[in-house]
C-alpha cells in the first residue's frame, strides 16, 4: 500500500477518536443533549473496513455510529452541529446521535435500534443487484446485534440471493452491560456463517491493516456477486455503553489490557518502525485533526437551534 | 490407571481469511469441543489416570465434559490453572505448564500456528496433533477417538512409537526469535495484518523443513519440484524469481488455491545450515508456517537453522500396532 494510503488510515483513525473524545467532553458538560454512544477504542473496524469502500458504495451503522459515517466521508461539522441538536446538523438539529445519514456518501443511517441495518443493508444490496451496479454495503452491528432476528433474516436473504452485502460484526464483548459468553453459547459469531452457506472469517478488530485486508477480499467477492461474507472484527469499546454508563459490569484490569492494544498507538507505532512516517509526521496529523474537530465544534456552537415552527416539518410517518 | 496426558485445543484456528483468499473450511469451536470429547474418551478407553485441559476463552474442555452428561469419566479429568485470553501465547504457556507437571502427551488441536505454539513450550513432551482445519501440514487429520487412544497408550505403557520433527530456527542480531515447524516464507509484506499468505508476487523464498507433493500451503512448492520428507535428514530452500524463472512450479498453496510459483533457484538443506538474510534496504516479514508473524527491520540481518531438534511427535498408526502385537487390545 502506498504512504499515502497508509498514513490516510492513520489521520482517519485520529479523527474518529478526537471527535468522539470531545463529544464524551461536550456532553458531560452538558452541551450535547440526548443520548452519545462512543466508539473509541474500535477506530480499526470502521476506518480499515471503509478504505476499501468507494464513495458510491453504502454502509448501515449503528447507535454507536459516529465513527462509520467519518470513516465512510461524512462531514464533521454536520455531525456535531446535528449533536448540538442545531439546524445545520444533518437531520436538521432533529435526529441526534443515532439517525445520522447522508446519501450522497452512501451512509444509509446509524440506527437507534439495536440490529436495524441488518434489515436495510439487504436492500441496500438487492437495489444494486437489479440496478446492475456493482455498488456494495458494508452492514456493521455489534454482537448483541446478532442475536436479533434481523441478523439471520438480513444474511439469510443476502445469502439466498447472493447480495452484494459485506456484514460487518463488531464484537466489542458487550451487548448493553451483558459480556458475549452470557448473551450467546457461540465465542465466534463468524461461526454463525455456515448457518446460511457462506464464508464466515474473524479478524483482529484493534488491526486496522488485518480489517482492511479482510474487508477488501469480501468487497471483491460481492463486486464480482460471489454474495456476502460476514466478518467478525473483535475489538472493544473503551468507554461505557453510553456516556455515563457507570461500567460497573467490567473490570478496571480488562480496560487497561484492551487499552494496551489501542489500534492508533499500535498503527502509528509499525508506521514509523516501517519507515513509513516519522513521530513528527504522526504529531502534525494530530494537530490538524484537533483544528479540524475544534472548528466542528466552534461551527456547531455558533449554528442556530430549529425553531418550534418547524418541528412537525420533515416527518415522514 | 496410569499417567497424565494434556490436552491444548485452540478456540481460534479454522476461522482466519483463508476462507476468502482461498477455500479453507470454517472449523466451528462446537466441532472442535465434539472431538475434544472423543479425545477424553480415546483417553479413557487407554486407561490414562489424569488428563489436564487448557482452559480457553470458549470452554472448549468444559464444554466437552458438559456434553457426557452424566456419565462420569473414570479418569480425573482438571483444567490447567492458568492466566487466558493472550493468543498463541496461551498455547505455549499450557505446554511449558503441562511440561511441568510431567504430562506423558499433549494432544493438539489446531493447525500449524497451534502446533507451533506448543513446540515453544513443550519441550521433549510428544505430541499428538490433531488437524482442525484444510491447509496443515503438521497436525493429522486424524479421528479424536483414535488421538486420544494412542495418547493414552503413550502415558500408559511408556512404550509409544515417537518420530522427532525437524524445525527451522530463526535468529536476529539479538539472538533466538522464533521458531517455524513447516516453513518459512520471506515476505515482502510489511504488515502483520491478517496474517496469512496469498499473494505469491509478495514471496521472495521459501525455506522448508518437510515437503511432499500431498501436503498443501507453501511448502508444497517444494513438494511439487523437489520433495523432502518428514523423516529426512534434509530440508528445501528455493528463491522465487518473479521476472526469470528457471522452473514455474503449479501448487497448491492453499485450499482449493492453485498458483504457478516461479522458481529461480533451489537447493537442499543439510542439518544444522543456515540461510543468511542479509542486511536489506527494506523491512521484510517471515511467515512462519504460513503466518505473518516475524518483522525483520531495514538493515537488519537474520539467520534461518534447519534443525533436528523439533518437538517428538507420537506415530499414532505404529503406536496402535504395537499396542495391538503386545495384546493392549485384549483382555
Amino acid at each position: 500500500m502506498e504512504k499515502e494510503k497508509l498514513v490516510d488510515l492513520y489521520r482517519q483513525m485520529v479523527r474518529v477518536r478526537q471527535f468522539e473524545t470531545k463529544v464524551s467532553e461536550l456532553f458531560a458538560q452538558g452541551k450535547i443533549p440526548g443520548f452519545v454512544h462512543l466508539y473509541i477504542g474500535e477506530e480499526a473496524t470502521a476506518v480499515g473496513a471503509c478504505a476499501n469502500l468507494r464513495p458510491d458504495d453504502y454502509i448501515t451503522s449503528t447507535h454507536r455510529g459516529h465513527g462509520h459515517c467519518l470513516a465512510k466521508g461524512g462531514d464533521m461539522k454536520l455531525m456535531m452541529a446535528e449533536l448540538f441538536g442545531k439546524k445545520t446538523g444533518y437531520c436538521k438539529g432533529k435526529g441526534g446521535s443515532m439517525h445520522i445519514a447522508d446519501m450522497d456518501v452512501g451512509i444509509l443511517g446509524a440506527n437507534g435500534i439495536v440490529g436495524g441495518g441488518l434489515g436495510i443493508a439487504p436492500g441496500a444490496g438487492l437495489s444494486a443487484k437489479l440496478r446492475g451496479t456493482d455498488q456494495v454495503t458494508a452492514c456493521f452491528f455489534g454482537d448483541g446485534a446478532s442475536n436479533q432476528t434481523t441478523f439471520h433474516e438480513g444474511i439469510n436473504i443476502a445469502s439466498i440471493w447472493r447480495l452484494p452485502v459485506i456484514f460487518i460484526c463488531e464484537n466489542n464483548q458487550y451487548g448493553i452491560s451483558l459480556h458475549q459468553s452470557k448473551h450467546q453459547r457461540v465465542a465466534d459469531v463468524a461461526d454463525r456463517a455456515v448457518a446460511y452457506g457462506i464464508p464466515g472469517v474473524v479478524v483482529d478488530g484493534n488491526d486496522v491493516m488485518a480489517v482492511y485486508e479482510a474487508v477488501g477480499e469480501a468487497v471483491k467477492r460481492a463486486r464480482a456477486g460471489e454474495g456476502p461474507t460476514l466478518i467478525e472484527a473483535k475489538t472493544y469499546r473503551w468507554h461505557g455503553h453510553f456516556e455515563g454508563d457507570p461500567t460497573v459490569y467490567r473490570s478496571e484490569k480488562e480496560l487497561a489490557e484492551w487499552k494496551e492494544r489501542c489500534p492508533i498507538l499500535r498503527f502509528g507505532k509499525h508506521l514509523v518502525e516501517m519507515g513509513v512516517a516519522t513521530e513528527q509526521e504522526l504529531d502534525t496529523i494530530k494537530a490538524e485533526v484537533d483544528n479540524e474537530v475544534e472548528e466542528a465544534v466552534r461551527f456547531a456552537e455558533e449554528s442556530p437551534l430549529p425553531v418550534p415552527e418547524e418541528a412537525l416539518e420533515d416527518i415522514y410517518a | 490407571m496410569k499417567g497424565k496426558v494434556g490436552i491444548i485445543a485452540n478456540p481460534a484456528s479454522g476461522k482466519d481469511i483463508r476462507r476468502l483468499v482461498a477455500f479453507g473450511s470454517v472449523f466451528d469451536n462446537e466441532e472442535k469441543v465434539s472431538i475434544v470429547r472423543r479425545i477424553l474418551l480415546g483417553l479413557e478407553a487407554a486407561d490414562v489416570e489424569e488428563i489436564i485441559i487448557m482452559p480457553d476463552t470458549y470452554g472448549i474442555g468444559e464444554r466437552a465434559l458438559e456434553g457426557l452428561g452424566k456419565r462420569r469419566l473414570k479418569p480425573q479429568v482438571e483444567l490447567l490453572e492458568m492466566e487466558i485470553g493472550h493468543g498463541g501465547a496461551d498455547s505455549t504457556l499450557a505446554a511449558q505448564k503441562m511440561q511441568a507437571i510431567s504430562v506423558a502427551a499433549i494432544v493438539v488441536l489446531g493447525g500449524d500456528g497451534t502446533c507451533r505454539a506448543v513446540a515453544k513450550g513443550c519441550g521433549e513432551v510428544p505430541l499428538v496433533p490433531v488437524s482442525t482445519g484444510t491447509n496443515n501440514v503438521f497436525p493429522e487429520m486424524i479421528e479424536g477417538t483414535i488421538a486420544g487412544l494412542a495418547a493414552g497408550i503413550v502415558a500408559v505403557t511408556g512404550a509409544g512409537m515417537l518420530r522427532r520433527a525437524k524445525k527451522l530456527d530463526i535468529y536476529g542480531p539479538e539472538g533466538w526469535r522464533d521458531l517455524a515447524l513447516v516453513d518459512v516464507v520471506v515476505t515482502k509484506e510489511t504488515f502483520i495484518a491478517s496474517r496469512a499468505l496469498w499473494d505469491m508476487d509478495r514471496i521472495e523464498s521459501i525455506i522448508v523443513t518437510r515437503g511432499e507433493p500431498d501436503t498443501i500451503g507453501l511448502s508444497a512448492v517444494a513438494g511439487c519440484l523437489s520433495p523432502v520428507a518428514p523423516q529426512e535428514a534434509a530440508g528445501l530452500y528455493l528463491e522465487l524469481n518473479h521476472e526469470k524463472p528457471t522452473v514455474t512450479v503449479l501448487a497448491p498453496v492453499a485450499p482449493g488455491l492453485f498458483s504457478p510459483v516461479p522458481v529461480g533457484t533451489w537447493q537442499r538443506l543439510t542439518l544444522n545450515e543456515q540461510i543468511v538474510l542479509g542486511a536489506s534496504g527494506n523491512p521484510r516479514l517471515l511467515a512462519l508456517d504460513g503466518e505473518r508473524e516475524v518483522l525483520v527491520r531495514a538493515g537488519e540481518e537474520a539467520r534461518i537453522v534447519l534443525s533436528a531438534e523439533g518437538p517428538f511427535v507420537v506415530d499414532i498408526a505404529g503406536t496402535l500396532r504395537r499396542a495391538q502385537s503386545q495384546g493392549f487390545f485384549t483382555r
